[in-house]
């Protein structure tokens, strides 16, 4: 009884904020943002935004747009990984490192979007979505580098004492224990950084030249063309493509380290 | 001497901060049979802990010399027939029960005697659990595990440092017999570091009481009580006199 109701009640709470997100947008909606004649001004009800957004599911341009911006995303995400994996295994080999890790991470978390991007986009054809790749990496890289290192230092002392008393080397806690005390951390990194990703690659496309799809794009010529319920339904998408990936990613940590929610028995602590 | 269980020729470790050099352990001596259970007592600091990893090759000595069975550390860690158990169980949380026993035989790269391994788990009272992760354990259950993983290579030497340390007191009592029925059938020459004084005069057969800053070893007890030691021995006059003893060494 007790534990249904500990569980039912985060549930409960989160529908409960949800709800009255809504009321409240829906207000604001009718009754500050409603023009003399009728029709939405910049903020529309919800049910109007959450009409368009059924409309632009069926709508193939959409789903073009949304991928395009998923697919420069997923690039950036990919190579911030790679980054901060390559970084985790030379700090592995070399633990004096690790400031330096810490140091490229923060200068990425750092960086200037509003200075850096056009200089991509001159640095890069026209139609190249090169400066979203890189705004999405930016975005991932510090989250992952920390992440990384974090994983690192997961394994207790206790458990490395435990290799090396029974004649194991440097290489074998790394195979046996380091490696595999890395992934909660490692995967709650790669969860924080799904949306970042989306959120970087979409912010590309307003600096972007010459590229015409995406969901920034869209947001975009929404906004010249004062289509306000357009743009609040982009929002939306946007954001339940970022909660997919993070959701996405949250399930496969549940699979992949199942251990990840009792680290008093070892990993955090 | 083909019968020395553990040997500390003037061992001494010291650590080297900006704010100065400390003594850990200082010159210290010891000599035990094969086969005996000795037992470090004394309190946090005294440099135990120090003397028990140097031994299992986890702390070089600054000078002098620590030996088992004749054999440094590292001849020892080659021999792959030791055994750790520490405060911190050091359970692989990724691991279930009977794999986190089998983890020595792959690190020290031995094939698994599983035969043996299930044999351990029931030995401690566990064999319905072992296919249970760590945390899915209580407290004292996760310590049998780092027992019988300690137990894995049927080890000639045992070390064990403050095992039941974080448990409660009647656990641990429960736990300390059957520490004695594995250790008998083992022989194991086996170290053990505690702050306990009843532990220590219950489970060994020599007792070292040591004094803190620098660590020195102030008398050698040896323990001549019949084993098995049961819980009734504890309430016999014998048992209060070496306790007794014990205590006024480390408080004077």
């Amino acid at each position: 009884m007790q534990t249904r109701r500990s569980a039912l009640a985060p549930a409960l709470l989160g529908l409960g904020g949800l709800l009255v997100i809504l009321v409240v947008w829906q207000l604001v909606a009718v009754f500050a943002f409603t023009r003399p004649n009728g029709s939405y001004g910049a903020v529309p009800p919800p049910l109007a935004a959450f009409e368009r957004v059924a409309a632009d599911l069926v709508d193939p341009a959409y789903w073009a747009g949304i991928g395009a911006t998923a697919g420069a995303a997923l690039t950036g995400y990919l190579i911030a990984i790679a980054v901060a994996l390559a970084l985790g295994v030379l700090v592995l080999l070399l633990p004096r490192l690790e400031a330096f890790a810490t140091q490229l991470g923060v200068v990425a978390a750092c960086v200037p979007v509003a200075a850096i991007s056009p200089i991509v986009v001159l640095l890069s054809p026209p139609g190249s979505r090169a400066v979203s790749v890189v705004l999405a990496l930016l975005a991932v890289e510090f989250p992952m580098i920390i992440g990384v290192l974090l994983g690192l230092r997961a394994t207790t002392p206790g458990q490395l004492d435990l290799v090396h008393a029974y004649g194991g080397g440097t290489l074998t806690a790394i195979r046996k224990v380091r490696i595999i005390a890395a992934i909660p951390a490692l995967l709650s990194a790669l969860k924080i950084g799904a949306p970042a990703a989306f959120l970087g690659a979409m912010t590309g496309e307003f600096f972007a030249v010459g590229v015409d799809s995406g969901a920034g794009r869209l947001l975009i010529s929404q906004q010249y063309a004062g289509d306000f319920v357009g743009m609040w339904a982009i929002a939306i998408l946007a954001t339940a493509v970022s909660a997919l990936g993070y959701g996405v990613i949250a399930l496969a940590a549940r699979w992949l380290a199942p251990w990840t929610a009792h680290s008093s028995t070892g990993g955090l602590r | 001497m083909t019968d020395t269980g553990v040997q500390l020729s003037a061992l001494t470790r010291s650590f080297t901060s900006r704010a100065g050099t400390v003594q850990a352990v200082s010159d210290v001596d010891l000599q035990t049979p094969k086969g005996s259970f000795l037992s470090l007592l004394g309190p946090s600091g005294c440099g135990k802990s120090t003397i028990l990893r140097i031994l299992a090759g986890l702390d070089t000595p600054t000078s002098g010399e620590a030996t088992v069975h004749g054999l440094s550390p590292a001849e020892l860690r080659k021999e792959k027939s030791l055994g750790v158990a520490f405060q911190d169980h050091a359970l692989l949380p990724w691991r279930s029960v009977e794999k986190n026993v089998r983890f020595p035989f792959e690190v020290a790269g031995v094939p698994v005697d599983k035969a043996w391994v299930s044999e351990l788990l029931g030995l401690v009272g566990l064999e319905s659990f072992a296919d249970a992760k760590p945390w899915q354990l209580s407290g004292g259950m996760r310590q049998r595990v780092s027992i019988a993983r300690a137990l894995a290579l049927r080890p000639s030497v045992l070390f064990l440092d403050e095992p039941f340390g974080a448990l409660d007191d009647m656990t641990r009592q429960r736990l300390n017999l059957e520490l004695q029925r594995l250790w008998m059938e083992q022989e194991a020459t086996t170290v053990m570091v505690t702050h306990g004084i009843q532990e220590a005069v219950f489970l060994s057969d020599y007792v070292a009481v040591m004094s803190p800053r620098p660590g020195t070893i102030k008398e050698v007890i040896e323990i001549d009580l019949p084993r098995p030691r049961t819980i009734d021995l504890m309430s016999t006059p014998e048992f209060h006199h070496y306790v007794d003893r014990a205590t006024q060494l480390l408080f004077h």
